[in-house]
C-alpha cells in the first residue's frame, strides 16, 4: 500500500453496466474514486492525459482498470496493448470484464498480458459478489509496485 | 556338341537323313555293280582299240559336255551372291573339260593329237584331269561356302586354270620325255600311275568324309550331291587301278561311273546357282505379293517425262474400279481426290517435285466409285537419271479410312469432354486440342496446334515442366500432375488460370504421346473463397451475437435484481431508475435481434432485379426518410444524370436510407445542413455518392465503420448494424464500399460501385472480370 487514493478506471460503453458497477462499489465502499469512460478513445486520453484530460489532477493514475472489450472508436484489446506496453503505465492491474466468453477473446486478452478476465454473470447477486472479490483482492490484498521505483529492477 | 556325339560318328542332321537314303541307295547299288565286277573280272572285250575307240570317244565326249555345262551354269549364275565354291568348281570343271578334250584327241587310234598318240600321252592328260578333279573337290568340301570377296578373284582363277591347262598340254605334247612314265607297253601300267589312282581315291574318300561331317549341320549348298560325286568318283577311280587293257571291261565301267559324278556335280551346281535362287525369288516374290494384298496397298509408278502413271489392280481396287476401267493416266488420279484436299496435296506434289527431297508422303481423300471417300495415305520415292533429273516417281496408296474413322471417332470422344484434353509428342509439341482447349486458353486450333506445350503455362514455370515432362515420358503411367501442388496454366491474354491435370499415356505408331485431361478450377477456388469468407461472417456473427446480445440481457437481470431490492426499501425513484435502464435494454435487443434477421435476410432472400434509374431509388430512400429530413431541416439535392441499373430495388433503397440516415444523424450543430447525392464517372467506373457537411469521421476509424456493431459514437441512437447492412448489399454486387472524410468537422462522403447492376449496359456482356474469369458455358 502506498497510502495514495485509490481510483478505478471503468472503461464501459453500455451506460447501464456502468450503472451496476457503480452502485456496488458505492454499498460496499471499497472505491473511493471510480472513474467511468465511454470508449476506448477516452480511456486511452484519460491514461496518457491527452485531450480533455491533460491536467495531472483531472486524471490522477488509476489503481485498477476494469475494461470492457467490445468498445467505441478503440477496441479493448487495442487499448490494453496500449497500456501494457506504455512503461508508465504498464504496472496497472488490468481486469478484464466482458460479457464475451469466448476462447479467441480469453487468449487474446492473455496475450497481451491483461492480468485477469471475468465474464461478467448474469445475476445481480453473482455481478455483486464478483465485483466485491476483485475489489478486495486488487486493492486490499494485492501488492502493487512503486512507480518511483520502477526502473531501478528491470 | 555334346548332342551331336551322343548320336554317333555317323550321325547327320534330319534335313539330309531322307535324301542320303536315297543317294545311299544308289551308291550302294553301283558299290555293288564295282564289287561284282571285282569279283568277276569282265570277260567283256571291246575288241582291240578300233572297236573301243568310238565308245571311249562317246563317253568322254559326255564327260566334256557336262563338264563343260558345269562350267557355263556356274560362270553365268549371279557369281557375285553366290558361293565361291560354285566360281572355284566351274572354273576348274572348264579346266578340267579341256584337258578332258586333250586326252580324248590324245586316245590310242585317234589321229595323231600334233604328235604321235600313244598311250603314256592320252595317260598324263587324263591323269591331270582326274588330280584336278578329285583335288577341287577336297577344296571346296573343305572351304566355306562364302562369296568370294573379290569380285575379279573368277578372272584370275580362269586366267590361272587356262594357263594351267595350256602348260600341261605343251609338256604332254612336246616334253613327255621330262615326266615320269606312267605306261610301259608290255608291262602295262607303271607302279606311279596306280599309286596316282590310290591317291586321287584317298582325296575323294577325305572329301566324302569331310562332306559326311558337315552334313552334322544343315549347309548352305546340296551337299548331298556333292557326297555322290565324290563317291562315285571314287569307284571310277577303283576301276582305272583295275584294267589291264586299255580296251578292258574295266575301263568302260570307270567311264561310266565317271560321267556319272559328273551328273551328280552338274546337278549339284545347278540346284545351286539357278534353282535355289528362282526359289528365293519366288518365294519372296509371293510373300511381297501377299504382303501388297493383305495390307491393301496400291503400286503406281509415275513416268514423268510421258505423265503416264501406271496403278496397280490394287490401287484401282481400292477404289472399286477393275483393272481396265481405270485410265493410266495423271487425270485419273486427279479427278477422284476429294474436292476440299486437291488444291493442298496437287500444291504439295508440286513442291515435292520441285524439292530435292526424294520421299513423299501425303493424305488426302478420294472418290471410291460408289460415291464414298475413302482416306489414301500416299508414298512416293523420286528417281533420278544419270544426270540428275527426276524421271520416275514410284510409290503406294493405302487405304487409312478405317485408320482415320477410330482417329476420328477418338477425337470426338476428347471433343465431349468437359475438360480441356491436349495431346502432345515427347518433345511438348501439340498435337491435338479438343474445342474445349481453345476455349480455355484463348488460342485458335491453327495458333495453338504445332506449338510447344510450355505456352500454356507461366513464364516462371516453364524450365520446370520441361524437366517434369522428361522424367514422366522415361515413365508415362497414368496420373495425376503435381498432386498437391498449385498448378496454373496461362490464357493467351496472359493472365493465369488455377488448373488440375490427369495425365494418361498414349502410345501409338509415331511414338509415345500424353494426353492431358485439363480441368479448370476457378470457379471452384472463387467457390472455395465465398465459402471461406461465408464461414468466417458466420463465426462473426455468433461471436457478435454472443457477446452483443448478452450485454442487454446481462443489464436487465442486473436491474431485476436492484428492483426487487429498491421495492423492499420501497425507493420509488430507485425504482424508476431500474425500469428505465431494463427498458433501454430491452428496447435495444429488439432492434439488434430485427437488425440482425435483415442482415441475414440479404444473402438469402432476393427478389427478381428489375430495370430502375438509380435516382428511383434514391427518392424511394428520402420519402421512407422524409420526417427524419425535415426534423434535422437538412437541404438534401440529388444529381440529375440517368444511370439504368438491373438490381433488386428493394436492396437499393435500403443502401441509399442507411447512409441518407447515416448522414443525418451525424449532422453538427450547425445552421445550413446539407447532403448531396450523386453518381459520376471514374475511370471506367460508375461510382455512386453521398456527401455531407456534418461532423465527419476520424480517418483512424474509416475502416471500422464498416464492421458489424461497430458505434463510433455510443450515445447516437442505433446498433452498429446500418454501414455493415450498406457493405453487404453493395458486395453483392460485386461493388465497394469506401468513405472520405478529412477528420472531424469536415464532412463525410461515402462512395460506392455496383458493377453488377450495372452489367447489362455494355451489349458485349464484358464487365471487368478477375484475373482468371473467363466465359463458362
Amino acid at each position: 500500500m502506498n497510502g495514495k487514493p485509490i481510483n478505478i478506471l471503468l472503461v464501459e460503453d453500455d451506460p447501464a453496466h456502468a450503472e451496476i458497477v457503480r452502485r456496488n462499489f458505492e454499498t460496499e465502499r471499497i472505491a473511493n474514486y471510480l472513474k467511468w469512460v465511454i470508449d476506448g478513445q477516452e480511456a486511452l486520453d484519460y491514461l496518457q492525459r491527452t485531450g480533455e484530460y491533460e491536467t495531472p489532477e483531472s486524471s490522477p493514475t488509476p489503481g485498477l482498470i476494469l475494461l470492457d472489450l467490445r468498445l467505441p472508436k478503440v477496441d479493448g484489446l487495442e487499448v490494453l496493448s496500449t497500456i501494457k506496453q506504455d512503461s508508465a503505465l504498464s504496472m496497472i492491474p488490468v481486469v478484464i470484464m466482458t460479457t464475451s466468453s469466448a476462447e479467441s477473446d480469453i487468449a487474446r486478452a492473455y496475450k497481451n498480458r491483461a492480468n485477469s478476465y471475468v465474464v461478467k454473470p448474469l445475476d445481480l447477486e453473482k455481478f455483486s459478489s464478483l465485483l466485491d472479490a476483485i475489489g478486495f483482492y486488487w486493492l486490499v490484498w494485492n501488492e502493487r509496485p512503486n512507480i518511483s521505483l520502477w526502473g531501478k529492477y528491470v | 556338341m555334346q548332342q551331336i556325339d551322343k548320336h554317333g560318328p555317323l550321325w547327320i542332321h534330319p534335313l539330309y537323313q531322307k535324301p542320303m537314303r536315297i543317294v545311299g541307295g544308289f551308291l550302294a547299288f553301283l558299290l555293288l555293280i564295282v564289287y561284282l565286277t571285282w569279283l568277276t573280272p569282265p570277260q567283256f572285250d571291246a575288241g582291240g582299240v578300233p572297236g573301243y575307240l568310238p565308245l571311249h570317244t562317246l563317253f568322254e565326249t559326255f564327260s566334256i559336255v557336262v563338264a563343260m555345262l558345269v562350267f557355263a551354269v556356274g560362270w553365268n549364275s549371279q557369281s557375285h551372291q553366290l558361293a565361291g565354291n560354285v566360281v572355284l568348281l566351274s572354273c576348274t570343271f572348264f579346266a578340267i573339260g579341256l584337258l578332258d578334250f586333250s586326252h580324248t584327241l590324245a586316245y590310242k587310234g585317234m589321229p595323231d593329237f600334233y604328235t604321235p598318240n600313244d598311250a603314256e600321252k592320252q595317260l598324263n592328260f587324263w591323269l591331270s584331269a582326274r588330280f584336278l578333279a578329285s583335288f577341287i573337290l577336297l577344296v571346296v568340301a573343305v572351304r566355306a561356302w562364302n562369296p568370294l570377296r573379290f569380285r575379279t578373284t573368277r578372272y584370275c582363277l580362269m586366267g590361272a586354270l587356262t594357263a594351267l591347262v595350256i602348260t600341261i598340254n605343251w609338256l604332254v605334247l612336246f616334253h613327255q620325255d621330262w615326266l615320269p612314265h606312267t605306261f610301259i607297253p608290255g608291262q602295262g601300267l607303271t607302279p606311279l600311275k596306280k599309286f596316282l589312282e590310290y591317291l586321287f581315291i584317298a582325296f575323294n574318300i577325305a572329301t566324302a568324309v569331310l562332306l559326311w561331317r558337315k552334313m552334322r549341320e544343315p549347309q548352305d549348298f546340296n551337299i548331298t550331291h556333292m557326297f555322290a560325286a565324290v563317291c562315285v568318283m571314287a569307284m571310277s577311280e577303283f576301276f582305272f587301278t583295275l584294267y589291264t587293257t586299255m580296251t578292258g571291261g574295266y575301263n568302260v565301267w570307270g567311264h561310266i561311273y565317271k560321267v556319272i559324278s559328273y551328273l551328280f556335280i552338274y546337278r549339284a551346281i545347278v540346284v545351286e546357282a539357278i534353282e535355289l535362287p528362282y526359289k528365293k525369288l519366288e518365294k519372296t516374290q509371293s510373300d511381297l505379293s501377299l504382303a501388297i494384298h493383305a495390307s491393301n496397298t496400291g503400286l503406281w509408278d509415275w513416268d514423268l517425262k510421258t505423265d503416264d502413271i501406271y496403278y496397280s489392280a490394287e490401287c484401282k481396287a481400292q477404289l472399286g474400279y477393275a483393272p481396265n476401267d481405270f485410265p493410266n493416266q495423271r487425270d485419273a488420279w486427279e479427278t477422284l481426290i476429294h474436292p476440299d484436299d486437291r488444291v493442298g496435296s496437287l500444291k504439295k506434289l508440286a513442291d515435292f517435285l520441285n524439292s530435292t527431297a526424294t520421299q513423299y508422303l501425303n493424305e488426302h481423300r478420294m472418290r471410291h466409285k460408289d460415291g464414298n471417300y475413302l482416306w489414301i495415305e500416299a508414298r512416293g520415292e523420286k528417281q533420278f537419271d544419270r544426270l540428275g533429273h527426276a524421271i520416275r516417281l514410284v510409290g503406294s496408296h493405302v487405304d487409312i479410312s478405317e485408320h482415320k474413322r477410330l482417329e476420328e471417332h477418338f477425337r470426338y470422344a476428347i471433343d465431349a469432354a468437359p475438360n480441356a484434353m491436349l495431346m502432345a509428342d515427347e518433345n511438348g509439341t501439340l498435337v491435338l486440342g479438343n474445342s474445349r482447349t481453345f476455349e480455355m486458353f484463348g488460342y485458335t486450333q491453327e495458333e495453338l496446334i504445332g506449338q510447344s506445350i510450355s505456352i500454356l503455362l507461366p513464364e516462371n514455370s516453364r524450365a520446370k515442366h520441361a524437366d517434369f515432362m522428361k522424367a514422366w515420358f522415361s515413365r508415362p503411367l497414368r496420373r495425376e500432375m503435381g498432386s498437391g501442388l498449385e498448378l496454373f496454366a496461362r490464357h493467351k491474354l496472359g493472365f493465369e488460370i488455377p488448373v488440375e491435370i490427369g495425365l494418361n499415356p498414349l502410345q501409338s505408331n509415331k511414338g509415345q504421346f500424353v494426353i492431358a485431361s485439363v480441368v479448370d478450377i476457378s470457379e471452384r477456388k472463387m467457390a472455395m473463397a465465398r465459402l471461406q469468407e461465408k464461414n468466417a461472417e458466420i463465426e462473426r456473427y455468433s461471436y457478435m451475437v454472443s457477446h452483443d446480445l448478452k450485454s442487454p440481457l446481462v443489464t436487465i437481470k442486473a436491474f431485476l435484481g436492484y428492483l426487487k431490492l429498491d421495492i423492499a426499501n420501497g425507493d420509488a425513484e430507485r425504482i424508476e431508475k431500474d425500469m428505465a435502464f431494463m427498458n433501454q435494454a430491452a428496447n435495444k435487443m429488439d432492434q439488434l435481434l430485427s437488425e440482425l434477421l435483415e442482415m441475414s435476410r440479404i444473402g438469402r432472400v432476393t427478389s427478381l432485379p428489375v430495370k430502375i434509374n438509380w435516382r428511383e431509388a434514391v427518392n424511394e430512400a428520402l420519402t421512407v426518410n422524409a420526417g427524419a429530413i425535415a426534423k434535422a431541416n437538412v437541404e438534401i439535392t440529388v444529381d440529375n444524370n440517368d444511370i439504368p441499373l438491373l438490381v433488386d430495388r428493394t436492396r437499393l433503397v435500403q443502401v441509399w436510407q442507411n447512409l441518407i440516415d447515416n448522414a443525418i444523424k451525424f449532422m453538427a450543430e450547425q445552421p445550413s445542413k446539407r447532403i448531396h447525392i450523386g453518381a459520376e464517372k471514374e475511370g471506367n467506373k460508375i461510382v455512386f455518392f453521398i456527401c455531407d457537411n456534418g461532423i465527419g469521421i476520424d480517418p483512424r476509424y474509416h475502416e471500422k465503420i464498416f464492421g458489424m456493431f461497430e458505434k463510433l459514437d455510443t450515445k447516437k441512437p442505433g446498433t452498429g448494424l446500418g454501414l455493415a447492412l450498406v457493405k453487404r448489399i453493395i458486395q453483392l454486387y460485386h461493388g465497394d464500399i469506401q468513405v472520405r472524410s478529412q477528420g472531424i468537422g469536415h464532412g463525410t462522403c461515402f462512395r460506392f460501385t455496383l458493377p453488377d447492376a450495372l452489367q447489362f449496359t455494355n451489349p458485349g456482356g464484358g464487365y471487368e472480370r478477375k484475373a482468371y474469369q473467363y466465359p463458362t458455358r
